[in-house]
């Protein structure tokens, strides 16, 4: 299967909604491609804000990106001119650009109290190999 | 570990004053739930077995592979996207996801058994009765029926082995009638011998490694104060006859909370209080509920149902404004 018809599935293959041999191929796939691996990734990314986890992008990470685009983008109409009024741009986006609110430690605060959520749990189950309870410890703790 | 087990269970048939010969009904019930907390089958096992929960909509597929001596090895056949290893050992657990590409290192929880508290904790609060054997996977099996003495507690049905003890299937079944978990073991072998890769893993290269700490046992309110800066909030008394099992705190440095293991014998719950930090954003979610309550967040954790989670955490905040003058009927969740 092309990479298109793959990452038309992604969102199946992650709902299990897929049978049996269409996700093994489908998993057989991303594990070789980047891209679709990078893709996967993305839509967990959007899972997760949907589940109510927060995924916000530093500002300050998107500062470089957007100078450097509008540099990009200027130098297609007029590099003199374009300059001129990149470089004020620059220094007011510097100057202005509200400092960013620590928005990625929050998140990762978030991501590791779940993390360390999802590991007590099972660490918990571990310790009740009653009962079959223990079996299936891995699923039990999802969604907690 | 295995002799170690055994000895558990000799103990607490001698605590019990269970002998083979004086076995009544109910301590034919309690003898296969002895068995199966203390994880001792005698046997090496090699099973399919299938969970299914009203709440979830795929049921899940695990083959189990256990050796005489308490080593387990889990895989999670379907579904596919679920996929994942575990490994049991007795003093680790590792657990290796395909999907996140991760090997997950933690102590075992076997090591934090606790039969002295449970065994007469399910006699108080549950009656223990059996039905009539049944067949499960073409094995002859003794049914348990655990009878919430509160009736605001599920039901709880367990198939055991008769010969081995291996519990063959579970069913929790609410107040209402629905049952909301069950498990049933679909095939089942007992090799004479384990080949010894089985409890190894080799996970495939390019994994990461995470690596978690045990949590570091509390014994007292004012130790759990010390270390966490703030007076944490535990009622004397918890409702249902849940009583409090372990008291923890977590290793990490994003996030320090005391953990409460709460049981009544069968069921768990698992009680967390923290200070937030601004932003934080961890929310009520289907098997948790989370209240700020004055400055600390507390929140519960387990797999019973809604209102006795609700209940148990009211317990909670009552406890924490002891010093304030609030009735139940304030607080809602």
């Amino acid at each position: 299967m092309s990479c298109k018809t793959i990452q038309a599935k992604l969102s199946a293959y992650l709902d299990g909604e897929m049978s049996g041999s269409e996700m093994q191929s489908t998993r057989s796939h991303i594990n070789r491609c980047q891209a679709c691996q990078t893709e996967l990734n993305g839509l967990k990314s959007v899972q997760m804000i949907l589940r109510g986890l927060p995924s916000v992008q530093d500002p300050s990470e998107m500062l470089p990106a957007r100078i450097s685009q509008s540099i990009v983008s200027t130098k297609r109409t007029n590099l003199r001119f374009g300059l001129l009024l990149a470089l004020p741009a620059v220094v007011l986006a510097v100057v202005f650009y509200p400092r960013p609110r620590p928005l990625v430690k929050v998140q990762n605060r978030d991501l590791a109290i779940n993390r360390q959520l999802a590991q007590d749990q099972i660490f918990d189950s571990g310790a009740d190999s009653t009962l079959g309870a223990s079996l299936v410890h891995y699923t039990n703790f999802q969604g907690r | 570990m295995f002799i170690t087990r055994i000895s558990k269970v000799v103990s607490f048939c001698i605590i019990l004053g269970v002998t083979n010969s004086a076995f009544g009904e109910d301590e034919k019930a309690v003898r296969y739930l002895l068995k199966s907390l203390a994880g001792d089958y005698k046997v090496n096992v090699v099973a399919i077995l299938k969970q299914r929960r009203s709440d979830d909509q795929h049921s899940v597929t695990v083959k189990i592979q256990k050796s005489k001596d308490g080593k387990t090895r889990e895989t999670v056949l379907s579904p596919l996207r679920m996929q994942c290893e575990f490994l049991d050992n007795g003093k680790t657990i590792q657990t290796y996801s395909p999907d996140e590409k991760t090997l997950i290192i933690q102590p075992s929880g076997q090591l934090s058994q606790d039969l002295a508290l449970r065994i007469p904790l399910i006699r108080k609060n549950y009656s223990l009765e059996l039905s009539p054997d049944e067949k499960v996977a073409g094995r002859n099996c003794v049914v348990v029926n655990a009878k919430a003495k509160y009736p605001q507690l599920p039901n709880i049905r367990y198939y055991f082995d008769e010969k081995t003890g291996f519990p063959m299937g579970k069913e929790t079944i609410q107040p209402s009638g629905e049952p909301s978990e069950e498990y049933e073991v679909l095939s089942i072998k007992f090799p004479a011998t384990l080949d010894s890769s089985i409890f190894k893993m080799e996970p495939p290269v390019g994994y990461e490694t995470i690596t978690y700490d045990e949590p570091t046992k509390i014994n007292t309110l004012s130790d759990a104060a010390k270390l966490l800066g703030f007076a944490p909030s535990v009622p004397s008394q918890i409702p249902y006859g849940f009583r409090i099992q372990r008291m923890t705190i977590t290793k990490n440095s994003q996030w320090k909370a005391l953990c409460l293991r709460l049981t009544d014998g069968l069921q768990k719950v698992t009680v967390y209080e923290w200070i937030p930090v601004p932003g934080d954003s961890i929310k009520t979610g289907e098997k948790r509920i989370i209240k700020l309550h004055n400055g600390i967040n507390i929140m519960i954790v387990s797999d019973i149902d809604y209102n006795i989670r609700s209940t148990i955490l009211r317990s909670f905040l009552v406890m924490a404004d002891r010093d304030s003058p609030i009735t139940l009927a304030r607080i809602s969740i």
